[in-house]
């Protein structure tokens, strides 16, 4: 049986710090998965800075460059619609932070290919509260997210916030046309439900971002909890989004 | 002295034609689309024909309800502002979206276009 071939989307925004590292931790993982899936790794570099674009060329990975910046969703949209116009049955979000260690992959992956009916798995740091479990106001608005998400939609989710996920085909059909762009990551989960695919969680562990500054400082920190659960009600009432106009 | 409600109102006629007229400039410069800039040109033209008719205004400033002409003006400009804007965050929204899918689509075709440039370019010896 052939690889499964696994796209690994890396969006960053001036992550020049910490993406070498990230980018060398993600070729040993990739080595150490050779047998099992033969994985690309894709950067999109939502309109750095800095030199993330260069370093992520000297490793020799392939990427896209934003001449805007779109923020997170979209720059994972722009991976996502890469993955599915280059015929990959999974496509993984790894942070260019460095939250998200790579060497966690097999994990994810592992979860998406041995159960086929799974077409999004998501990483989570709260299922055995292992590895770094963020602050305590993070860690109570994860929570409310996730009431939200269980009483608008019925889906159990310990850790809604998780960007450390695995699309399978359904699940990179719907996105790569319908992705959020702020603040995707719950959004997506109640767009998931109402397109009916199936959600799975994983237990991870992840670290502390390793460099570069959060986007959810001061007083964006409380916009981010209304707008989001603004729009996981939104989506519950819209449905199930059209995906008929997807190029791949 | 006792002046005709048209001469009471010239100066806002003048007022509105000189907005109007400025609309219409930026609208032959191309600075405004002529789509989004109609509304405001028949709220402008709707005002100017006010002080034409001014000597009806009285009456259907009662007939409204409403107790002076200049709480009428309020009102409308408020519910006018109110949907200009609305108009205009739509506008906004639609080219958001536009211009998210343009900065991806031109990645997407920039990767193509570096990916095409390698294979086709020979290895420097």
């Amino acid at each position: 049986m052939p690889a499964c071939r696994v796209l690994v989307i890396v969006p960053c925004l001036n992550e020049a710090d910490s993406l070498p590292t990230v980018l060398s931790d993600l070729k040993n993982a990739t080595r150490a998965l050779a047998g099992e899936f033969q994985i690309d790794v894709v950067v999109v570099d939502d309109g750095s800075e800095d030199r993330s674009s260069q370093i992520a060329v000297d490793h020799g990975v392939v990427v896209l460059r934003h001449c805007a910046n779109l923020g997170i969703g979209g720059a994972v949209q722009s991976g996502l619609r890469f993955a599915l116009r280059n015929g990959y049955d999974f496509a993984t979000q790894v942070d260019g932070d460095g939250q998200h260690p790579p060497e966690q992959l097999k994990t994810l992956l592992q979860a998406a290919q041995l159960s086929p009916g799974n077409d999004l798995v998501i990483g989570s740091r709260f299922v055995e509260h292992n590895g770094y479990q963020s602050t305590i106001l993070r860690r109570m608005g994860s929570l409310w997210l996730g009431v939200i998400l269980r009483v608008l939609t019925g889906l159990k989710v310990a850790d809604p916030t998780s960007g450390f996920r695995v699309f399978g085909i359904r699940a990179l059909r719907l996105f790569a046309q319908h992705y959020p762009y702020d603040y995707p990551e719950p959004e997506s989960l109640a767009i998931a439900k109402a397109a009916r695919l199936k959600i799975a969680e994983v237990s991870v562990k992840m670290k502390q971002r390793q460099g570069g500054s959060s986007s959810l400082g001061g007083l964006k920190g409380p916009y981010y909890m209304v707008k989001v659960s603004v729009a996981i009600l939104l989506a519950v009432f819209r449905g199930v989004p059209q995906t008929g106009n997807v190029k791949e | 002295m006792d002046t005709s409600p048209v001469e009471r109102y010239a100066l806002f006629a003048v007022v509105c034609a000189g907005y109007g007229a400025t609309i219409l400039w930026l609208v032959f410069r191309r600075r405004l689309s002529l789509q989004s800039s109609l509304l405001y040109l028949a709220l402008m033209g709707g005002l100017g024909i006010s002080v034409a008719v001014a000597h009806y205004v009285p009456s259907v400033v009662s007939a409204l309800g409403f107790a002076l002409p200049s709480n009428l003006l309020f009102s409308v400009a408020i519910a006018t502002l109110g949907f200009l804007h609305l108009v205009a965050l739509l506008d906004v929204s639609r080219l958001e979206e536009r211009s998210t899918t343009l900065v991806q689509e031109v990645a997407l075709l920039k990767e193509q276009v570096d990916r095409l440039e390698k294979m086709v370019t020979p290895p420097r010896p």
